[in-house]
């Protein structure tokens, strides 16, 4: 496979290294943006993209939104999306969401399953 | 009108100054000057006021001031009188006067004293050393009294009239006047200042009445001697010539003419040219012969008329010689001696009563008596000046023994009245016919005396019924002033004053009982009151104070209600010591005591709350509300106020505080939570990087160095993150700091700004300058900043369910404001509703949905900013809503 399968929106610019690193050890090349806006551009520009993973809360365009913009943007493309969210005092019903939540701080296993599992979907 | 208050200003002036010696010489010499100006009584009396002026001054000068004045005044009459009697007793009735003005009406004084002291003395030297008769001495003695009186009573009525107009210059304070002295003095002036008048009127006429009847009767006196004498001399020289004739004819004197005219002869003679003396008749004693001898040859002026010619006996006694000539041109005249009552039997009335003096004046003057009276008129040795005799002649005169310059208060009744007449027939002789004026002085006197005896007997007798009526005035207006002043005093009833005299006080008395029902009601509901305002200052938890502002009575406790027990456990004899309210009250609070105290201003009233030390030793919460009062009756201010023990709302609003951190804080949860998430998240990703890596034998030092480095410093933003969230700790007793307002601040927005952002709200704090510092509470303010950040953010929420697209945006800004800072924030959210303004700032009052908020934020915000001493409110601005925070800058 050429070029990054996966996303990683979060606007906490000091983490996104880290998620980075994490992926790249499972072995998935993934994009890292803490700009939402940019995030749905680099969706809509890289093909192979099929994975979005995504911090709900942030400033210019939420979690949510992004995930419903992109779905209106490209509905021929089977993506899939990951939400991993701090905010802990509330339900998440994925299916409201669209995708699978997970709560900071995230466990890594719990995370690679989830990104391995999504991508083996979305093939 | 009392005379008490003369008392201090008498005995200061009890010591004689030089000056008040000369003013009372200058008032002697005006009195002196004023006795010229007298009233005539008739008969030589008079009444003489000088004194009157002396006793104008009894009550203003010193009593040895009036007696130096009363002695100069009347030191004439010495001179003039030639007797010190009635000076004396002037001045006696003058030291009398000017001691007992002190303690008794000075005409009720001077009545006494000439009853007691003035009659005595002059029957002692008028009447003994003087040996005045009694009608006199009587008359003497009431014109002296009354004399006095009238002066004093003229003297008081100069005063009173003084004293008007004394009493509008205010500078002058004289001696007031008693209402006995004023009575005696309207009624001593009433009864005698008319009778003054109508006797100054009456008794001239009635003196000249007198003298004109005496005068009458002297003109017919001398009418008729003259003629009688005219009579007997014609009949004596008719017969005497013809008994010459006879003599000359036949040689004998007729037998029968020559007895005829032996009963007014003693002896008859003629004497030729020759003089050559021949008895005819009678006496042939050899001093007739010679006496008869002298007289024919002193005839020589005799031409043709009869002449009367004197001689002196050997007895020493003036004999009348007749001289009638013969036939003119012969030489040969008669001469016949007169018998000693020849005259007295020719010229004598039908009647002896009332008979007047006649006397003959010879014309060298010398004076014969012809008819007189024991006490005769004119002393036989008395010569009569050619000037009296001339105007006797003309008329009745008065000639009197002794006159004393103008004032002839002497003995008039040995004046008498004289009338001559030329004898006709007889050149240079005189018939003098003189009568005393004694019996018409002496019924005069007597008339006068029996008038001022009953005068002085009246004035006797007004001056006690004044004094009485005084008196009982006096009793009745000293009962109805203690009256008066029980009522105004105690509100007791007073007895009721019956003066039974004057019906004004009557009145008064009934207007007192009046009163007095008035009083005892106003002041039985007055005393209703006041127990119940008791009742209120001692049973309600509420301390009434006043303190004492400016003058000496600064920080003087003056009143404190005995409240302070129950709500502070002191006694108030405790609390009056100086300076006690501002020890007891807790020293971090003490400043703003004083500072509101140094601020009030008159009418002005201040409300705050401070901490005072209980009795016990813990703190109780007051709420005092101070004002500035000015007590008009003490011309001093006083600060009143009242303490309330508000300790359980105090309680009540920290607990309020605390649950509106809670409610804060359930807001922030969600927030706080996500945020610390954040740190957390990096930390497990970095741990278990670094895990897999060693796992894979893939760690180099670097990067683990490197990595421990960013997972100390997320680990110390979750701290940090903890750090900010003690605002919601129970530290909120911390005291007040000057602290830096972006401080606070940027405190806040570390907490709000994810909750914020993740609600799509920035927050601009560009306008809150660095430098501006308050004093305050730095949790406390955090936790007012958060209420209205959380208040902006629900604002803006609700607006952006109408407007999804809106951007949220706090704006936070300061500037100064004289003495103050003013933080405003700004919100664009959807303003506050008109009908939300009002009760913004109350408890409970919320805009939000059940569960978003309990409505306490503002409350609380208000509450907190207010014992900063500052203000907060809320206004909008156009766009959303702004709150304004006004604190003391530092």
């Amino acid at each position: 496979m050429g070029g990054p399968s996966a996303i990683l929106v979060d606007d906490e610019e000091d983490i996104l290294p880290e998620y980075q690193e994490m992926l790249e050890l499972e072995g998935i090349d993934a994009l890292v943006t803490s700009d939402p806006e940019q995030a749905f551009h680099m969706v809509c520009a890289t093909a192979g993209i099929r994975l979005v993973i995504t911090d709900l809360r942030m400033a210019r365009l939420d979690g949510a939104g992004l995930i419903r913009k992109l779905r209106e943007a490209l509905p021929e493309r089977n993506l899939r999306f990951i939400v991993i969210t701090g905010d802990a005092t509330v339900v998440h019903d994925p299916a409201e969401i669209g995708g699978l939540v997970l709560l900071k701080p995230v466990d890594r296993g719990e995370l690679v399953q989830a990104v391995s599992k999504a991508l083996a979907d979305a093939v | 009108m009392m005379s008490t208050p003369a008392a201090p200003d008498l005995a200061a002036r009890s010591r004689t100054s030089l000056r008040e010696i000369l003013f009372a010489l200058l008032v002697g010499g005006a009195a002196m000057g004023l006795n010229f100006l007298e009233v005539q009584l008739g008969w030589g009396l008079h009444f003489i006021f000088g004194n009157a002026l002396i006793f104008a001054f009894l009550r203003v000068l010193s009593p040895q001031a009036i007696i130096l004045a009363a002695g100069f005044a009347s030191f004439r009459s010495v001179m003039l009188w030639g007797h010190p009697w009635a000076w004396l007793i002037w001045t006696i009735e003058a030291a009398v006067l000017a001691y007992a003005t002190r303690r008794s009406a000075p005409v009720r004084a001077d009545i006494l004293f000439w009853l007691l002291l003035g009659i005595p003395l002059l029957a002692l030297t008028y009447g003994w050393i003087m040996g005045m008769d009694r009608t006199s001495l009587m008359l003497v003695m009431g014109k002296q009294a009354v004399n006095g009186v009238i002066n004093v009573a003229l003297g008081e009525a100069l005063y009173l009239g003084g004293l008007i107009v004394a009493a509008r210059c205010r500078r002058l304070r004289w001696p007031t006047v008693s209402i006995e002295a004023t009575f005696q003095m309207f009624t001593m002036l009433t009864i005698l200042v008319p009778t003054i008048i109508y006797l100054s009127n009456d008794a001239p006429k009635r003196e000249a009445a007198a003298r004109e009847a005496v005068a009458a009767r002297l003109e017919d006196r001398t009418y008729v001697a003259s003629a009688k004498l005219d009579n007997w001399r014609q009949a004596s020289e008719v017969a005497i010539r013809a008994l010459v004739h006879e003599v000359v004819e036949t040689g004998e004197p007729n037998r029968s003419t020559a007895d005829r005219l032996l009963t007014d002869f003693e002896a008859i003679g003629v004497a030729g040219p020759e003089r050559d003396l021949k008895l005819l008749a009678g006496s042939r004693s050899p001093d007739h012969a010679a006496a008869l001898t002298r007289a024919s040859a002193g005839a020589d002026a005799v031409r043709g008329s009869a002449a009367l010619a004197t001689y002196t006996d050997k007895n020493g006694e003036a004999r009348l010689i007749l001289i009638v000539p013969h036939n003119a041109g012969s030489g040969i005249r008669a001469v016949a001696l007169l018998r000693r009552d020849a005259f007295a039997r020719v010229l004598s009335g039908r009647s002896h009563a009332n008979e007047l003096d006649v006397y003959l004046i010879a014309p060298d003057r010398s004076i014969l008596r012809i008819i007189s009276h024991d006490a005769a008129v004119l002393p036989a040795q008395r010569q009569l000046s050619a000037q009296v005799l001339n105007e006797a002649d003309r008329g009745a005169i008065v000639v009197g023994p002794k006159t004393y310059g103008n004032s002839v208060m002497s003995d008039l009744k040995q004046a008498a009245m004289l009338r001559a007449v030329f004898a006709p027939g007889l050149p240079g002789w005189q018939i003098l016919a003189g009568a005393s004026l004694e019996p018409g002085v002496l019924r005069a006197r007597q008339e006068q005396s029996v008038m001022f005896l009953l005068l002085f007997g009246l004035i006797v007798a007004m001056m006690i019924l004044s004094a009485v009526l005084a008196r009982r005035l006096e009793i009745s207006l000293r009962r109805i002033a203690r009256a008066a002043a029980e009522v105004t005093l105690a509100g007791t009833r007073p007895d009721r004053v019956d003066s039974m005299v004057i019906s004004e006080l009557n009145d008064i008395s009934v207007n007192l009982a009046t009163a007095d029902s008035e009083v005892t009601r106003e002041r039985s509901a007055l005393a209703g009151y006041q127990r119940r305002l008791l009742s209120i200052a001692t049973h309600a938890p509420v301390v009434v104070y006043a303190l004492g502002h400016g003058s000496h009575f600064e920080g003087r406790l003056l009143y404190i209600s005995d409240s302070l027990d129950k709500v502070l456990g002191y006694r108030t004899i405790e609390a009056r010591t100086i300076g006690w309210l501002l020890r007891k009250i807790h020293p971090e609070d003490r400043p703003r005591y004083e500072a509101a105290i140094a601020r009030l201003q008159q009418g002005d009233a201040v409300e705050l709350e401070y901490r005072m030390r209980h009795r016990l030793g813990h703190w109780v919460w007051i709420y005092d509300s101070i004002a500035l009062a000015s007590d008009p009756y003490f011309k001093r201010s006083e600060i009143v106020g009242l303490m309330i023990d508000v300790t359980d709302r105090k309680a009540a609003a920290e607990q309020l505080v605390q649950a509106d951190k809670m409610a804060g804080l359930g807001q922030m949860v969600a927030g706080i939570a996500h945020e610390l998430n954040q740190p957390l998240n990096f930390i497990r990703l970095a741990v278990d990087n670094l895990k897999e890596r060693a796992n894979r034998n893939m760690l180099d030092k670097d990067r683990l160095v490197q990595k421990f480095d960013q997972v100390s410093g997320h680990v110390d933003r979750a701290a940090a993150i903890i750090q900010q969230m003690r605002v919601f700790g129970r530290t909120s007793t911390e005291p007040a700091r000057p602290i830096s307002l972006i401080e606070t601040v940027n405190a806040v927005l570390i907490m709000v700004r994810p909750q914020l952002l993740g609600h799509r709200i920035t927050v601009d704090s560009a306008g809150v300058n660095p430098d501006h510092m308050v004093q305050a509470r730095p949790n406390l303010l955090e936790q007012v900043l958060l209420n209205l950040f959380l208040n902006a953010e629900h604002a803006i929420g609700a607006r952006m369910q109408e407007e999804p697209d809106l951007n949220g945006q706090i704006t936070l800004a300061t500037r100064r404001e004289g003495q103050r800072l003013v933080l405003t924030i700004d919100d664009n959210g959807t303003g506050i509703p008109p009908e939300a303004m009002n009760k913004l700032f109350d408890p409970f009052y919320t805009t939000k949905p059940p569960k978003e908020g309990m409505g306490l934020g503002l409350s609380v915000s208000y509450e907190i900013i207010r014992d900063l001493g500052g203000e907060i409110s809320a206004s909008n601005h156009g766009n959303g809503a702004r709150f304004t925070i006004r604190l003391a800058a530092v």
